[in-house]
């Protein structure tokens, strides 16, 4: 069966897929791919089904030695990836597009060069246990992935057994290969998903239930003001900071449902912005919501990274979505068509 | 009482019922949400309860806001107002050792009790699970004694060991797995109430009745030993 090793790993790489949704009843976050549209569009281009996993890497990739010939694909942040065979020599490598790699060769990320998480799909998927109905690495309460943890140097993984369409890909690319162990990949790529702009970064949100606790001040900056991405950020959530906004009508909660994309407003008056490992339920007011088609951008920010905020309503938000939706498709039947050819 | 319906988001909605007291509030709940997880529509993912709400989730790819409002409304018109439920009972054994009641003299200060009477008073009450959350399999239990009542600490400890029973404000709870948490804790059970590896991972549910039986510290390690 083939593997990976990770020689060196990254700063935050983790096994994830779509995430645990049937367990929220029970206190268990969704988790899954932050940026789950890379991690679909990385898993697509080598044939693999929704349902297998990828390696999120954040800010910092790791690097990872294949234990046989193996289709890839590499998404999301530009980490600049380099292929290093058996002799050493280094071969740039293109994301978006599936790229055959020899049998003891490695592939090293680095330091993101734009945006924070960059997907790296292998034809077969990730094979470790599925836990209560995902693959997903559920960080805080240290279950599912491998080992419930973050990889490290040394580690073993297993691949799963590619799809048909993997094994077609995985056989013209071969035939293409000329034996000299250079990474082979077609002279097609899709078009990548918009990474945000590197100085501010717009996300669209739609109102929340206590929105209209804000006073008039604090919807104003909420609006119209830069926030920070603090470095205290993490899969989680993501603290803002620059900017205090204040309540004009304060009530004690009880706990509630917040989704990934909530905003909440704790006492001191920067928001914390709900990322998909975030616990089910929340105590602080929710002034807005970063609607789905959102969700991705918001997963490609840095730390120290500025960000505003745009209001829609909620109909466009679930129009935008579908929109996206309907790209990703058209994206991926054009990826098809070439593969085909 | 007819519920408040908003969205959450582009993808779920809050049901809640906030101006009911806690206990009409959660039999409305558990009625709501028994009912809406059986009569579910495509496109529906997940109803979770809470303590005055319940969240639906759902694709927003796949329904639009309007027809999921049209849905619980519809559905929660068609549920009989009581919803005749057998609610299970449970033990749980802890231990109220000084080892691991960290925080047991300082609650004790704060009522001006000894530390004795906190843990008689603890474990001589009869709770319900109100919700679970926090993380994986945190029960939150109502029927704490008013005379515990007490503020969460300060400053949260960093990491609070699994199966640490705190108490926080009117609640009492389990810490089901190791995580950080600001309730003061004041005994330990050596049962597991989360466990992905099971089926169900989760030992208890949303309305099961709890009673707290005390151990001593040989018996604890008894039982951790067991398991």
């Amino acid at each position: 069966m083939s593997r990976i090793r990770i020689i060196r790993s990254g700063l935050c790489s983790t096994v994830q897929d779509r995430g645990r949704t049937g367990y929220r009843h029970i206190g268990v976050p969704l988790g899954g791919a932050l940026d789950a549209m890379a991690h679909e569009l990385a898993n697509q281009l080598v044939g693999n089904p929704f349902e297998m996993a990828t390696i999120e890497m954040t800010l910092t990739g790791d690097e990872i030695e294949f234990s046989d010939d193996t289709l890839v694909a590499i998404t999301g942040a530009d980490m600049a990836p380099t292929l290093h065979d058996n002799s050493e020599r280094l071969l740039p490598v293109v994301q978006h597009c599936p790229m055959l790699i020899a049998s003891g060769s490695r592939i090293r990320f680095q330091t993101a060069r734009r945006g924070c998480r960059s997907y790296l799909a292998i034809a077969g998927g990730v094979d470790v246990p599925v836990v209560m109905g995902s693959r997903s690495t559920a960080l805080r309460a240290a279950f599912g992935g491998h080992c419930g943890r973050m990889l490290t140097a040394g580690d073993d993984l297993a691949l799963g057994t590619p799809s048909e369409t993997g094994r077609q890909m995985f056989e013209q690319l071969s035939a293409v290969r000329s034996g000299t162990g250079r990474p082979v990949q077609p002279n097609w790529f899709v078009r990548p998903i918009d990474l945000p702009k590197p100085d501010i970064a717009t996300l669209r949100i739609i109102s929340g239930t206590h929105t209209p606790w804000l006073s008039s001040s604090g919807l104003e900056r909420l609006l119209n003001a830069a926030f920070r991405i603090s470095s205290r950020s993490d899969r989680m959530g993501y603290r803002l900071t620059d900017q205090r906004l204040e309540l004009e009508l304060r009530d004690e909660l009880l706990s509630e449902g917040v989704i990934p994309g909530t905003i909440q407003l704790p006492p001191d008056g920067n928001p914390i912005l709900l990322m998909a490992d975030c616990a089910p339920t929340g105590g602080y007011p929710r002034i807005g919501h970063v609607i789905t088609a959102d969700l991705g951008i918001a997963a490609q920010l840095r730390p120290g990274q500025l960000v505003g905020f745009a209001m829609v309503t909620l109909d466009q938000a679930q129009v935008f979505f579908r929109q996206q939706q309907q790209m990703l498709t058209k994206a991926l039947i054009m990826a098809e068509l070439m593969i085909q050819r | 009482m007819t519920p408040s319906i908003e969205p959450l988001g582009d993808s779920a909605a809050v049901v809640a019922w906030r101006s009911l007291d806690e206990a009409s509030a959660g039999r409305a709940v558990q009625n709501a949400t028994a009912h809406l997880s059986h009569d579910s529509i495509e496109g529906v993912i997940a109803v979770a309860p809470a303590f005055k709400s319940l969240t639906v989730y759902y694709q927003c790819g796949r329904l639009a806001w309007s027809e999921v409002e049209k849905w619980i409304s519809d559905t929660l018109c068609s549920v009989p107002i009581t919803l005749e439920t057998t609610r299970r009972k449970l033990d749980i054994p802890v231990c109220y050792d000084s080892d691991f009641a960290l925080d047991l003299t300082s609650v004790a200060d704060a009522h001006d009790l000894n530390p004795d009477d906190v843990v008689r008073l603890h474990w001589n009450a009869i709770y319900v699970v109100q919700m679970l959350g926090f993380s994986p399999g945190f029960p939150y239990l109502a029927g704490l004694p008013s005379q515990l009542h007490t503020p969460r600490r300060a400053s949260p400890r960093i990491q609070v060991p699994a199966g640490s029973v705190a108490i926080g404000g009117a609640q009492t709870g389990i810490y089901s797995c190791k995580s950080p948490g600001g309730w003061n804790v004041i005994g330990r059970t050596p049962v597991q109430l989360f466990d992905p590896q099971r089926d169900p991972p989760c030992l208890l549910r949303t309305g099961d009745v709890i009673r707290f039986v005390p151990i001593g510290r040989r018996q604890f390690d008894d039982f951790a030993d067991r398991t």
